[in-house]
C-alpha cells in the first residue's frame, strides 16, 4: 500500500518532469534555453524506461558478481536462478547506454546550428531570428 | 529486508522531488548561467536516482555525459552567444 | 491579469496531461504500480542464459547488459554507432572551412594547471579500465569513451586548445582514429562469418560464441584451462567503440574550444 503510494509519486513527478520540459522547448524562446530543456526530456524518457525495469523487493545490479580476467568458474543452474531472481531487468539499461551517448552526439549537432545561427543574426531569440531572416 | 527496500523507495522519490524543483527554477530562470547550474544539479539528482535503481552501466555513462559533458557544452555555447534570455512578449510564444 | 489567467490555464492543462498520461500508461500495463513481483520473462531468459555454458545461446560474459548489446542485439548497436557518426559528422560538416587554430587561450592559473595536468594522467587511465572490463564489470566501449572525452574536455577548458593540437591531435588525426574504431567493428562483425565460409559451415554476422548448427566461434578463453576470460568478440568490440567514441567527441569538442573568428569564417563559406 505504502509502496504503491511511494510509486505513484515517483511516476507522476516523472511525467510532470516531461511536460515542464515540452514545455519549455515549445514556449520559450531562447535556443540555449530549448537545448537544455531537450537535454532533460531526453534523460527523463531514459530514467522513466529504467524504472520500467525494477521489480519490487532487493535489487541487485544485472552483472554476475564475482568474476575476473584470470578467476572465472563457470556458475551452477542454483547460482543463476538465485541471480535472476534478485537482479533487474537488462533490456531497458540496454537501450539506455547507446540513447545517452547518441544524444550528447545529436546535442552536440544542434549546439554547432545554435552557435551558427547566433553568428549569422546575432541573437538566439527564435521570433527575433524569424524577425530577421524575413526583411 | 523490506525496510532496506522502502528507503531505497523513498529515496528515489527524494531525488525525483529535487529533480523537479531543479527542472522548474532551469524553467524560469532568465540568467542562462544559472539556468545551466541548475539543470547539472538535475543531472546529479538523476544519477543518484540511477544508483539506487541498480544500473551502474548508467551511472558511468551518464556521470560522464549528463554532468560533465552537458554542462561543459552549454557553457560553450553560453560563452559564444549571449548570457541572458530576452524578457518573453505576450504574443509570438 | 492576463498572465496569469494564462499561466493557471497552463497549470490546470499539464495537470491533466500529466494525469492522463498517468493513469492511460497504468491501464495499458506499461507502468506497474507498485513494481511487478518477478522479472518479466525474457528478462529472465537472458539473466539465465548469459553466462550458463550448457545453454546454446550463451555469451561467455557474466555481465548481461555487455552482452546484450554486442551480441544478441549487437547489429542494432553497430547501426546506432552509425547514427552517432553521423550526427558527429553533421557538427564538423557545419565547420568546415575552419582554419589551423591560432594559440591565444593560454589556459588557466598556474595552480589549476598543474592539478589538471596531474588528473589528466588519471581520467584516460580509468576510462581505459572501464572500457577493457566491459564484459566482466559495469562499463563497456560507449562509457569508456565518454568518460575519456571528459579528459580531453579537461584539457581544453584548462589548458587551452593549442595543449592538444600542440601534441598532434589534429582534425585529421582524430577523425582517421574514429574511422579505424569503426572498420574494427566491421572487421570483428563478419570475422566469424569469414571463418565459417573458409571452413564450409553454417555462420553469422556478429556471431560470437559456438552453436551447434552455426560452429564456429571466436572463443572465451586465452591461454587454454585457466586463461583469461575475453569472451569473445564482447572485448574486441568494446575496444573499438571505446577508440572511436573517444575519437569523435574528443573531435567536436577540440573544434568547438577554437576561436571564434575562425568558426565565423566557416559559417559565412
Amino acid at each position: 500500500m505504502i509502496e504503491a503510494a511511494i510509486w505513484w509519486y515517483i511516476y507522476s513527478l516523472t511525467l510532470a518532469i516531461v511536460v515542464m520540459s515540452l514545455y519549455g522547448m515549445a514556449a520559450r524562446p531562447n535556443l540555449l534555453k530549448k537545448l537544455i530543456m531537450f537535454s532533460i526530456l531526453g534523460d527523463t524518457a531514459n530514467l522513466m524506461a529504467v524504472m520500467l525495469g525494477v521489480h519490487s523487493g532487493l535489487i541487485q545490479p544485472p552483472v554476475f558478481p564475482g568474476i575476473s580476467f584470470t578467476d572465472h568458474p563457470l556458475p551452477g543452474v542454483a547460482d543463476l536462478e538465485s541471480f535472476a531472481r534478485t537482479a533487474v531487468d537488462p533490456i531497458p539499461q540496454v537501450l539506455v547506454v547507446t540513447a545517452i551517448v547518441i544524444g550528447l552526439a545529436v546535442l552536440v549537432f544542434l549546439s554547432y546550428v545554435a552557435m551558427l545561427l547566433y553568428a549569422k543574426y546575432g541573437t538566439l531569440d527564435v521570433r527575433e531570428i524569424g524577425r530577421r531572416r524575413s526583411e | 529486508m523490506p525496510e532496506q527496500v522502502y528507503l531505497c523507495h523513498v529515496l528515489i522519490a527524494l531525488f525525483m522531488t529535487y529533480a523537479l524543483i531543479l527542472t522548474y527554477k532551469t524553467l524560469v530562470e532568465r540568467d542562462m548561467l544559472k539556468a545551466i547550474i541548475y539543470s547539472a544539479g538535475q543531472a546529479v539528482a538523476y544519477t543518484l536516482a540511477l544508483t539506487l535503481l541498480a544500473a551502474p552501466d548508467l551511472v558511468l555513462a551518464y556521470v560522464a555525459v549528463g554532468v560533465g559533458m552537458y554542462t561543459a557544452l552549454f557553457l560553450f555555447v553560453l560563452s559564444r552567444t549571449e548570457r541572458f534570455e530576452a524578457v518573453q512578449g505576450g504574443e509570438a510564444t | 491579469m492576463k498572465g496569469a489567467a494564462r499561466d493557471a490555464a497552463l497549470a490546470v492543462l499539464a495537470l491533466v496531461v500529466i494525469l492522463g498520461l498517468l493513469v492511460g500508461l497504468a491501464r495499458t500495463g506499461t507502468l506497474a504500480v507498485p513494481p511487478p513481483e518477478g522479472n518479466r520473462p525474457l528478462a529472465d531468459k537472458f539473466l539465465k542464459t548469459t553466462y550458463n555454458w550448457t545453454s546454446d545461446l550463451w555469451s561467455a560474459s557474466p555481465e548481461v547488459v555487455t552482452s546484450i548489446l554486442w551480441d544478441y542485439r549487437g547489429l542494432d548497436t553497430v547501426y546506432e554507432t552509425g547514427v552517432f557518426f553521423l550526427a558527429i559528422i553533421g557538427a564538423i560538416a557545419l565547420v568546415r572551412g575552419i582554419k589551423t587554430p591560432s594559440l591565444r587561450w593560454r589556459g588557466m592559473s598556474v595552480v589549476a594547471r598543474t592539478v589538471s595536468k596531474i588528473t589528466l594522467v588519471a581520467i584516460p587511465v580509468v576510462a581505459a579500465s572501464i572500457a577493457l572490463h566491459g564484459h566482466l564489470t559495469p562499463g563497456g566501449g560507449f562509457q569508456g569513451g565518454s568518460v575519456f572525452a571528459v579528459a580531453s574536455l579537461l584539457a581544453i577548458v584548462a589548458l587551452g586548445t593549442g595543449f592538444l593540437t600542440g601534441r598532434g591531435w589534429s582534425k585529421d588525426r582524430l577523425l582517421a582514429f574514429r574511422t579505424l574504431g569503426l572498420l574494427l567493428i566491421a572487421l570483428v562483425a563478419v570475422s566469424a562469418l569469414i571463418l565459417a565460409l573458409l571452413k564450409g559451415e553454417m555462420g553469422y554476422i556478429m556471431q560470437n560464441q559456438w552453436k551447434p548448427w552455426a560452429r564456429v566461434g571466436l572463443g572465451y578463453l586465452f591461454g587454454g584451462g585457466n586463461g583469461i576470460l575475453y569472451s569473445g568478440s564482447l572485448f574486441f568490440l568494446n575496444l573499438a567503440e571505446f577508440l572511436a567514441v573517444s575519437a569523435g567527441l574528443s573531435l567536436v569538442f577540440i573544434l568547438m574550444g577554437l576561436p571564434w573568428e575562425s568558426l565565423k569564417g566557416g559559417a559565412s563559406e
